[in-house]
Formats: C-alpha cells, structure tokens, sequence
C-alpha cells in the first residue's frame, strides 16, 4: 500500500510522465502549438538551408516581384522580393530568428528579476511585500509601448537595447505570480519541517519552494516570450525597435505599408508569421497549463 | 468602507507622485537629456543652452521637485518643438484619445460580454470552441497587423472607410475595432471564467431548483456577480488601451495623444514626452483606484 502511494506522489515517476505525455498528445490546441512552434523553430535554425539568398543583398533591377500565387512571379523568389529588391523568403527566416531570440532573452531578463522580486515579498512578507507589491503596482501604471520607445529612442536603437528596455518591463506577471505562490507555500508544513531541520532559508527557496512553483513559472515564460515578440514587433513597426537592416517582422510589416494599394502581400505575410508564432507559443502555454494543473483551467 | 475609501486613495496618491518620478527620471535613460535635446546635429553649445534652459544643470532631485510642483500648477513645461506651453497642446489630443478609448472599450465589452455568457452557458459546446478560438487569436494578433488588415479590407479592396485623419466618426470606426479586439480577448476569458463559477454557485442551484427560469437566473442573479471582476479588468484594459493607441493612433494618423507620442519620441520633445508618461500612468492610476472603490461598494467582502 505504501509502495503504491508513494508511486502516485512522486512527480518524477516514469508513469506519472507517461501519463503526462498521453495527455499532452490528446491536447489537441496545444499539439497544433507545438507542431507551429516547432516548425518556426527548425526554420530559424536552418535558416540558410531554406533561404537560397542573402537577406540583405538588395537587387534593385528585381524590385516587388509577386510571390508564387500571384502572376508574373519567379521562380527564384519563391515569396517575391520586397521594395529594394530583397528576397522575402530570406528575410522572412532570418527574421524568425531575431524574433525567437529576443523573446526569449526579454523572457529570461523579465523572469529573473519577477521571480526575485516575488520570492522576496512572498518570503519575507512585512514592509519588503509591501515595498514590492508597490513597485509592481507602479511598473503596472507606466505605458509599457510609451515608456519602451522614449528609452529605445533616447538610449539609441540596437538589439541589446531592446531586450533589456523589454525585460526590464513585462517583469510583473512573473513577480505577481511567485508572490502569490511562495506566499501560500511559506506555511506549508513540508516547508516548516525544513526549517525546523535547520535549512537556511536559501536552501529552503531553492530546494523546497522553487521546485514546487516551476510549473507555474513556466506557463508564464511561455506566454511572456509571446509577449516579448509582439512588443518588438511592434517597436519594429513604429521604427524604433531592431536597427535595419537586421529582419524583423515588425518592421518588414511598416515597410509594406507603403505599398498596401498595390502589393499587400509584403504585409499579409510578414504579419501571418508573425501571428502564427504569437499564436503557436500562446497555444503551447494555456496547454502546459491544462496539462499541468488541470484544475487551474479557465 | 469610509476606512478603506481613505486607505484606497491615499495609496493611489503615493502611487502618483512614485510614477511622477519614473516619468521625470525616464529621460536620463539617454545619459544626457541636454545632448539628446540639442539633436544629432546640435554642437556642444546647443547643448550647454538646452541645459540652462531646461534646468538640467540642477541635481535631479530639485529638478524633480520643480517640476512636479509646476505640474500640480497646471504647467507641464514648455514644448520646443511646438514653441507652446506642454499643457495646451495635451489638452485637445487627450480629448481625441480618450474618445477613441472610450468608444474601443464600448466596443470590446459589447463583443466580450455576449460571447464570455454565452461559452459560459454553453460550456463545451462549438460555441465555446469558436469563443475560445476568438480570445487566443485576438491574444496573438499583433494590433498593427490587424489595423492594416482592416485597411486593405475596407479602404482598399472595398472603399468604404478613410484610411486616415480624425475629422469625422467614420475615421473613427477602424481605431476602434483595433484597438477593442486588443483589449477583447481578456475581457471574454475573465467573463467566461467569472460566469461559469458563478453558475455553479449554490444560489444557483437554489434559484433553478426554486423554479425560476433559466434566462432570469442567468441574467438577473448570475450575471451581476460575475460582472464585478470585468468591471476592474475593464479600468485597467484602458489604461492599456492608452498605451496602445499610440501604435493605432500612427497607423491611421488620428491627431491624438498617441501620435503625439510617437512623433515628440522622434523629435527627441523631452518634457512633451514626461507630461504623456505622466498622464498615460496617472490615469490609469486613477480608473483603478475608482474600479476598486466600486467593486468595494458592490461587494463588501473586496473591503480587505
């Protein structure tokens, strides 16, 4: 009977993650998700494998020629070329890795100093939980587009810049939710036995707190890397975001803009990328968390 | 609730006068306000001028103070771009975005309430399929994307709406299906969410068992409880919205505080810039601190 218990509560249990493995598979939103995702990935990644062309070699005598649906277009530009000639194939690829990556450095920066903040108000609780929770409601207050561009603008645009003005902003979920959590773990009775142990109260953040939240805290990485993407973009869009001629999304969707009369694929595609990622990351997220933590749906 | 009335509202002063100082403070993020204000082709003259001129040569603590006792005055600098005081020209384009937020928020409650209500009642059902299909891809649709689908669609292949300007309502119509589907998607999942716990509440199923029709238990006893959260959500949805007219204010060139934003970050206009910052958290600071004095007067138990 204890052996059989014990099964059920061992997270780490291989039947406890095959269990979780067959549920994923039946999830069918967030295997749509994770089959998107996984294919922005592998495009990124072997990007020039795909791209036949440089995406800044501008060819000016090969200006907007149509992708392949559409008449007059040539083969050796599968996607068509954009304004200067470029190929939108090309810039497309690549531009799914300056995407993915400052997602996912904006996601770390923002985790790292939400996860510290909450962990300090949720443990220490008092005027330091005060103190915190004053902090998020006022980062919460600031126009997050608003404040992101003055300082991109005024600090000068460049792809650090960016990650950290955006980690340095879409902090409050994670800090929000890691106060909440430890605040409920701080009087468990697993937690007290450790401090009781003598476990500094490092060790029990680390080897009795943290791993008990790790679920949580990666459904909002998920949905904050989304998160991160969108805003790039939209900085992008509005000029001051990734300097050109780095491809991004964004900015690839403003430079179409001049052309909406006549060649509006060079901002349906981009946008669809776009919004396909966004959508394919935010699928894999609200699926985590249906996986994970059944109960906390809706 | 006279208690928490005062506790409220003395914690959104703090909170005003803290965002008043990250407003100020944002423009060092260049290093030097002066050398940024004197523009890429300024000499280090220029700059020394803009110093004296804007104060920068102050510890920023006392230029701070000045500044902030200048705007509780009603002067929020002077704007060298316009040549013109900050505060007269924030007046006309605030009025011009909050009427495209007011009409965005209008319209995201009219299309997440019905939708939220009727997944919820439905639960599981293709409805609730197709609602929740509706909340994630409004999450993932990046605004600027969709405000130049809506272009292509209703100004290029059928003409019926002006792309750009803010001169009569139909200017209008575009900003706010934009910028109402950006705050949607939130709006539908908490009334959903908020519906579906509410329905399986005990008073509930007392009401249905008591013989009280479905339609009457749905709308006059469940619907009340479960707007309350949307109620806040909604405050703070606008704040956002602000934020995001500035991107749906550039696309369709509407003559409001967000362009106004987008142009003075361009121009390098530093105090326009402090006085937006301001105004964008301070009203967002206020509609919070109303949406939560609203929620305690509606609901006792919210008086923590």
């Amino acid at each position: 009977m204890s052996l059989l218990s014990r099964e059920r509560t061992d997270k780490n249990h291989p039947s406890n993650l095959v269990r979780r493995l067959r549920r994923s598979a039946r999830h069918t939103s967030f295997m749509l998700g994770v089959l998107i995702l996984a294919a922005i990935v592998v495009m990124a990644v072997a990007a020039p494998l795909i791209a036949h062309h440089d995406p800044y070699d501008q060819d000016l005598a090969n200006r907007l020629s149509p992708p392949f649906w559409l008449d007059g277009a040539d083969p050796d530009h599968w996607l068509g070329t954009d304004q200067l000639g470029r190929d939108l194939l090309a810039r497309l690829v690549y531009g799914a890795r300056v995407s993915l990556g400052i997602g996912f450095a904006a996601m770390l920066m923002s985790a790292m100093i939400g996860i510290t903040l909450g962990t300090l108000a949720g443990y220490f609780g008092g005027w330091v939980d005060v103190a915190i929770s004053f902090l998020i409601t006022a980062r919460l207050a600031l126009p997050v587009i608003l404040v992101a561009l003055a300082v991109v603008a005024l600090a000068g645009a460049s792809l650090g810049i960016v990650i950290l003005v955006l980690g340095g902003l879409i902090w409050d979920r994670f800090a929000l939710v890691t106060r909440a959590s430890v605040q409920q773990l701080r009087n468990a009775e697993f937690v007290t036995a450790a401090s009781l142990q003598g476990l500094s109260p490092l060790q029990i953040l680390f080897e009795e707190i943290l791993p008990n939240i790790v679920n949580s805290l990666i459904v909002i990485a998920t949905l904050e890397v989304g998160a991160a993407i969108i805003f790039e973009a939209a900085l992008s869009f509005l000029g001051l975001g990734v300097p050109p001629p780095l491809p991004s999304w964004g900015r690839m969707v403003a430079e179409g803009g001049s052309e909406i009369m006549f060649n509006s694929w060079l901002i349906t595609i981009p946008g669809a990328m776009l919004f396909l990622l966004v959508l394919a990351i935010n699928l894999v997220g609200d699926g985590l968390r249906d996986i994970v933590s059944p109960d906390a749906r809706n | 609730m006279g208690r928490y009335a005062l506790k409220r509202v003395v914690s959104a002063l703090l909170l005003a006068l803290f965002v008043s100082f990250l407003s100020y403070v944002l423009v060092y993020a260049a290093g030097d306000p002066a050398v940024a204000m004197a523009g890429e082709s300024g000499t280090a003259a220029d700059a020394e001028r803009m110093r004296a001129a804007y104060g920068f040569d102050q510890p920023i603590y006392a230029q701070y103070l000045h500044w902030v006792w200048s705007a509780l005055h009603g002067n929020l600098g002077h704007s060298l771009y316009f040549d013109q005081p900050v505060s007269s020209i924030l007046l006309g384009r605030l009025g011009i975005t909050m009427t495209l937020g007011l009409s965005a928020i209008v319209f995201a409650l009219v299309l997440s309430l019905p939708l939220g209500i009727a997944a919820a009642r439905w639960q599981a059902s293709a409805i609730d399929q197709l609602v929740r299909a509706v909340a994630v891809g409004g999450q993932a649709m990046p605004s600027f994307w969709l405000a130049l689908l809506l272009v292509i669609w209703l100004s290029v292949t059928y003409p019926i709406l002006p792309t750009s300007g803010s001169e009569s309502w139909r200017h209008f119509v575009m900003p706010t299906i934009t910028l109402g589907f950006f705050a949607a998607p939130a709006l539908i999942r908490l009334t959903r969410s908020g519906m579906i716990q509410v329905l399986d509440a005990d008073y509930i199923r007392t009401a249905r068992a008591m013989g009280i029709p479905g339609r009457r238990v749905l709308f006059r006893y469940a619907l009340r409880n479960a707007v309350i959260p949307v109620v806040s959500l909604s405050a703070s949805q606008f704040g956002y919205m602000l934020a995001g007219s500035v991107v749906v204010e550039t696309v369709f060139a509407i003559h409001g505080a967000g362009l106004l934003a987008s142009e003075s970050i361009k121009r390098a206009d530093l105090p326009t810039i402090q006085a937006l910052v301001l105004c964008f958290s301070l009203i967002y600071v206020v509609l919070t601190a109303a949406a939560d004095l609203v929620n305690a007067w509606l609901d006792p138990r919210m008086r923590g």
